[in-house]
């Protein structure tokens, strides 16, 4: 995890080999998909007890990476809140023919509305096009943690991780 | 180490340097051995007062006086480094009237044995000392007197002896002393045997084990005393004070200026004198002495409680109850540290000096005033091995003034 | 009348502590030198990491509100605004805990056992400029923003990747400063990366293998200078840069603040994995001096839920060695909280921890 530890934010390729992130063909096949962001081996598992479906584990160790099984994951969303890291997110690659969902844990105040727009930034902070917020989700079983859902040009869904507004 | 030498010193506080330093000018092959560091016991936790007000008459004010003498000249002419040697007075406070009253009889007293104590108002005693309570009724005041920086001074009486060719072991333990037809003939350490025929016990509170070595009864005890440190602040105090126990009734008042804890009653004390028993931290003398960074040193409670060095609660609130009353601006200072050490206790607050009846050992030791008495001791010491002149009479200080000494030995 | 338990610091390590020890029986005080209770809990407003047993995923907050009511329940007395300043060994087997109270007089409680769960004091770092109004440590900014709620700068340059320099950091973003730069001297940041992440998505850099020159201003911070540092740590010329910053915070590591267990004669040891010198103590979070116990970062730096289930192994023991708990049921529930520890413990992060704490116990059986 050079890039991680070096940089702060993981590289493509780091990324791609976690187990908690989805393959491009189950992201195709599926409309949502939890995409976890966890590549460090730190004792941690909230993600795990939050999904309702027992799509997470963490095993053999609290420590070990959270997995994802795809087959099971239908793209709720409760791990987002869940993850003290911040560190899923939600990728509905085909939302439309040329557009994606992204969902992101956001903790800024004020919380920005449904219609606001700005930059997609991606996880070196980079704007990399036009974001618009579609949705914002705090309940109170959130604890705090909102979840907004911006929508992207399809091309950079795997790269946008946050809005500058 | 080195094999042999013309005399030991044991201890390297303020008594054995001293001694060090003397005894080098006038002979070769002088060794100190000490086993912690120079100035690691007593010499480095004092207050660096050089009083001669509070001394009794003999030998102790004697060498009080000689030391004021000599302290400048040895600034002057000797030390390598500043000791911070001030000669601002010194004064001891009272509380009541009645105390006021009996202190007249005790200026007059000292007069006449030559020691220039005054006796100030309250109100004259905080012209001198603004920051002091108005509680405080009188003091006397001595110009002649002076404070130090007592780690400075012991070493540089440290270094002036090696100047003079003396040799310093640190960490280095004296185990034994060994004697040939009752004579001192070496000693063994923790590092090895040294040949030597002089041997000077400067080993302070542990002064009576090091008597045991040739079979001797050192009546010297630890006398654990307190002290407390303040942050650094602005100029609160001129002098070092001291602060009288607070008397109430005539009776008490008239023991205001009995300094020692004398356990004699006047008689010569006997060999198996013991400390006393009960807890005098109650009645211990307050301190405070201003230091050139800034801090103040705060003292004293005392007790006696065998070599523990830890500090005790009582102790330490004992002197922030008399610091805040006595200087009330006090109050709002930080205290930055606290420790305990132990000041060298005989029976009649007199310490032992000179030779014994065993042939080649001599006594330095049980010094409750070491800093005022180090240039005299050490002096009078190095005459009484060398056989040179006197510049003050030992007098009473030999150990021989306690009964049943000679049955002892 | 002497107390059953004095616990010097009421953050989670001494709070989980009193909890545990009240419930077994015991009668506890304990005294914190602050306004109110919790130490650094209430200053942690992000979501807690570990298991469902470490209360993962709740905010330190409200782990925090959660212990006090706990200790509420549990009848603990807890005196506030009182700071502990000596440790004394009194006559029989009772220790004096010297302390100072709200009118600032002098007293002291005698009590059976001390423990000492005073947490720890952040590290300083010295360089040109580092008195200048607006240079502070990242731990009183976190003070400043999330107990006070005043933002102590606008523009802030962060020295230090560990896990308080990014959290802190994260949280001045929150309320509402701008983050110029996390610099730090090392080639790898020294924090988790998720807390990482967490600031480059916002176009945070985080620079290592850089160090904090200078600091100028007139009469407060107006610029920081940063220069890259090649591997002997040495800036390589050419490489500066300057921020315009109002704020520069200190995250460089934490000591424990363990003068009460020197005050109390303990031994020590120096273990540079745990912040430098702390206190001996064994599976028992007893010290080498008897019924004075530690928990918490006193006994070497981690984390509030370390400190946590280090608490609840002291309180437990010190209930265990009152006669209030028998050994086997002490045995067991202690187990348990070690297997807690130990899952804190776990991974490659955690492993220089582990080692080091393993040592410390071990060194309390060598003299
Ligand atoms: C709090 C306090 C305040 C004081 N204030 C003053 C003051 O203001 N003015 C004043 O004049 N006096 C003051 N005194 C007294 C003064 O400190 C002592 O009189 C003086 O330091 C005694 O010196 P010393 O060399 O005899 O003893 P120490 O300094 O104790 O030296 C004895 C040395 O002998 C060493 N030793 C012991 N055994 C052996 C061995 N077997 N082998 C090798 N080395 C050994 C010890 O390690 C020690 O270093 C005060 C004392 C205290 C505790
Ligand atoms: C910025 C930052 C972020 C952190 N984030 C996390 C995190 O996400 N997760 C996590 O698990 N941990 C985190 N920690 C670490 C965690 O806060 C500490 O490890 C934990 O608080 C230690 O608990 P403690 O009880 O030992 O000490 P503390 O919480 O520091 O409490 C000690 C208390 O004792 C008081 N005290 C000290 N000396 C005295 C005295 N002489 N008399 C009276 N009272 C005294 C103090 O004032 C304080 O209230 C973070 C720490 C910091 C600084």
């Amino acid at each position: 995890m050079k890039n991680l530890i070096t940089a702060g934010f993981l590289g493509r390729e780091e990324l791609m080999r976690l187990p908690g992130v989805p393959a491009i063909e189950a992201l195709k096949a599926k409309k949502s998909l939890a995409f976890i962001e966890c590549g460090e081996e730190i004792p941690c598992d909230p993600c795990r007890s939050a999904c309702p479906r027992g799509a997470i584990t963490v095993s053999p160790d609290v420590t070990s990476l959270p997995a994802l099984n795809t087959d099971l994951c239908n793209g709720c969303g409760t791990c987002l809140a869940a993850c003290p890291g911040m560190a899923i997110f939600l990728v509905d690659i085909g939302y439309s023919e040329t557009e994606a969902l992204v969902s992101i844990p956001y903790e800024y105040l004020p919380l920005p509305e449904v219609g606001d727009t700005g930059n997609a930034l991606d996880r070196s902070g980079k704007a990399i096009g036009k974001a618009v917020i579609v949705k914002v989700k705090c309940p109170e079983s959130y604890d705090r943690t909102a979840i907004i859902t911006i929508k992207v040009l399809k091309d950079i869904s795997l790269e946008a991780r946050h809005i500058d507004i | 180490m080195k094999k042999s030498a013309q005399a030991v010193i044991i201890g390297g506080g303020i008594i054995g340097c001293a001694a060090a330093y003397y005894l080098a000018k006038e002979i070769d092959d002088v060794i100190l051995i000490e086993k912690k560091c120079i100035a690691g016991e007593s010499s480095g936790a004092n207050y660096g007062m050089v009083w001669q007000q509070t001394r009794q008459d003999g030998y102790d004010l004697a060498a009080a006086r000689r030391s004021l003498e000599i302290y400048p000249q040895l600034c002057r002419e000797v030390f390598d480094l500043d000791i911070e040697y001030e000669e601002k007075g010194g004064m001891t406070l009272f509380f009541t009237d009645l105390q006021a009253e009996a202190a007249k009889g005790y200026v007059e007293y000292k007069n006449s044995l030559g020691v220039p104590v005054r006796l100030l108002s309250g109100k004259e005693t905080r012209s001198l000392e603004p920051a002091l309570s108005s509680r405080v009724t009188g003091s006397l005041f001595c110009a002649e007197e002076a404070q130090l920086n007592p780690f400075y001074t012991t070493l540089a009486f440290a270094r002036a002896a090696q100047k003079e060719g003396a040799t310093i072991y640190q960490g280095v333990e004296v185990l034994s002393i060994n004697l040939d037809r009752g004579a001192v003939c070496s000693i063994s350490t923790s590092e090895g045997k040294i040949f030597t025929n002089h041997v000077i016990n400067a080993a302070g509170s542990w002064a009576g084990t090091v008597g045991a070595m040739v079979g001797l009864k050192v009546p010297v005890f630890p006398h654990r005393l307190q002290s407390l440190v303040t942050e650094q602040i602005p100029k609160l105090l001129t002098r070092t004070i001291q602060g009288s126990r607070i008397a109430r009734t005539s009776e008490e008042a008239a023991k205001t200026f009995q300094y020692a804890y004398d356990t004699t009653g006047g008689n010569r004390p006997c060999i198996n004198q013991q400390p006393p028993a009960e807890c005098i931290i109650e009645s211990s003398l307050f301190y405070a002495k201003p230091t050139v960074n800034g801090n103040i040193v705060l003292g004293t409670a005392c007790d006696f409680a065998g070599y523990n060095r830890e500090t005790s609660y009582e102790a330490l609130a004992v002197i922030a109850h008399m610091a805040k009353m006595i200087i009330p601006r006090l109050k709002d200072v930080n205290i930055i540290r606290s420790w305990a050490n132990f000041d060298p206790w005989t029976a009649d607050g007199i310490p032992i000096v000179g030779e014994t009846g065993v042939k080649g050992f001599f006594i330095a030791a049980g010094h409750g005033t070491g800093m005022s008495h180090a240039p005299a001791t050490g002096e009078a010491l190095a005459g009484l091995i060398t056989g040179s002149a006197a510049a003050i009479p030992l007098g009473e200080a030999n150990i021989n003034r306690f009964t049943g000494y000679r049955e002892e030995c | 009348m002497a107390e059953d338990l004095v616990i010097i610091g009421s953050g989670p390590a001494g709070l989980a502590a009193a909890v545990e020890a009240a419930r077994a029986g015991v009668k506890v005080t304990v005294v914190d030198e602050n306004a109110s209770p919790g130490g650094q809990l209430f200053k942690q407003i992000h979501k807690f990491f570990g298991s469902e047993e470490h209360q993962a995923g709740i905010r330190g907050i409200d782990i925090g509100y959660r212990l006090l009511e706990e200790c509420h329940l549990a009848k603990v007395k807890v005196m506030l605004n009182t700071a502990a300043w000596g440790i004394f060994h009194s006559s029989g087997n009772a220790t004096t805990v010297a302390i100072k109270n709200k009118n600032d007089s002098l007293c002291s409680l005698d009590t059976k056992v001390v423990l000492l769960a005073t947490g720890a004091r952040e590290n300083p770092l010295a360089f040109p400029g580092w008195t200048l109004p607006g240079v502070m440590g990242a731990g009183a900014a976190q003070t400043l923003i999330n107990l006070h709620r005043i933002r102590p700068g606008n523009r802030v340059l962060m020295i230090g990747s560990g896990n308080v320099g990014l959290i802190v950091s994260y949280q001045l973003k929150q309320a509402g400063a701008d983050i110029a730069a996390v610099i730090d001297i090392k080639p790898e940041i020294g924090g988790w990366g998720v807390h990482a992440a967490k600031l480059t998505r916002t176009g945070i850099p985080i620079l290592c293998s850089h160090k904090i020159i200078e600091v100028r201003g007139l009469d407060k911070v107006e610029e920081a200078h940063v220069a890259r540092v090649d591997r002997e740590a040495k800036s390589i010329p050419g490489s500066e840069k300057l921020f315009k910053v109002d704020t520069v915070c200190i995250a460089v590591g934490l000591s424990p603040m363990a003068e009460l267990a020197w005050s109390g004669g303990c031994r020590f040891a120096y273990l540079p994995e745990l912040g430098g010198h702390v206190p001996v103590h064994n599976r028992s979070m007893e010290t080498t001096r008897n019924n004075i116990y530690i928990a918490g970062d006193i006994s070497g730096i981690e984390e509030a839920s370390t400190a946590m289930e280090e608490g609840k192994i002291a309180g437990i023991s010190i209930a265990r060695s009152l006669g209030l708990l028998k050994n086997e049921c002490a045995e067991e529930l202690i187990r348990n909280k070690e297997k807690n520890l130990s899952a804190l413990r776990g991974g490659p992060m955690g492993k220089t921890r582990k080692l080091a704490k393993e040592k410390l116990i071990r060194l309390f059986n060598i003299c």
